[in-house]
């Protein structure tokens, strides 16, 4: 194994501890999840701007 | 807007619409964790089953969703039997696409309900989601690169699923 690989993917790359994490919920715990996960990412998009680089005094 | 699936899924239910969530959606219902900002349901095109769909989008102010922003238009039963294909929608809770032609080999409402699995939303919310095998089999024949990408992870999704129903 590469130093970089992370040990809980399997031979396609995805993290099978993250799966078997969200499989460890229920569908509705899953959903409710997912709902929020997806509003913050459109809150951020809506909120988000990007700034000059601070001036470091 | 607020997405908000389960209450699409409520208002769907509470009209005595039938349907199958297909997509992401219902990728997240077998246990993905890839996000998902809109809802596929594939509806009986049935002429009931239309107008029971045309109430419920009504009841979530839906519009047809276009690059431009949304257009009203009236969304009554006889103009959804004249979508050959999709129509997606934007709605006060989220965007909505309903999809009669899904890629793969099945076809229409009746065969993708066939395999399809039940899952309670929430107390008294139960909805028919289309089985992962299908989901992966539709993704892979759309063949499109955000369908693409997602296939690792489903089919590893998949694996564990049947590795745990066999423990």
């Amino acid at each position: 194994m590469d130093s970089w690989q992370n040990p809980n993917e399997d031979s396609r790359g995805v993290d099978i501890s993250q799966i078997r994490s969200q499989l460890r919920m229920s569908v509705e715990e899953r959903v409710s999840h997912m709902v929020v996960v997806a509003n913050t990412f459109r809150k951020i998009r809506e909120s988000v701007q990007i700034v000059d680089r601070p001036i470091v005094r | 807007m607020t997405f908000d699936p389960v209450g699409i899924c409520r208002i769907m239910n509470d009209e005595g619409v039938r349907y199958v969530v297909l997509g992401g959606f219902a990728a997240i219902v077998h246990g993905s964790s890839l996000p998902t900002e809109d809802i596929d349901l594939l509806p009986s095109r049935d002429d009931k089953n239309l107008e029971c769909l045309a109430r419920a989008l009504n009841r979530l102010n839906a519009a047809i969703r276009t690059s431009d922003g949304p257009v009203h238009t009236t969304l009554d039963a006889g103009f959804i039997k004249n979508m050959p294909n999709m129509l997606n929608l934007t709605t006060d809770l989220g965007d909505v696409d309903l999809v009669f032609s899904p890629a793969g080999p099945l076809i229409g409402y009746e065969q993708w309900n066939e395999n399809a699995v039940f899952a309670q939303l929430e107390p008294g919310l139960i909805i028919a989601v289309a089985s992962i095998d299908d989901v992966i089999e539709s993704k892979t024949k759309a063949n499109r690169p955000k369908d693409l990408r997602t296939l690792p992870y489903l089919e590893s999704l998949r694996d564990e699923l049947r590795h745990q129903s066999e423990e």
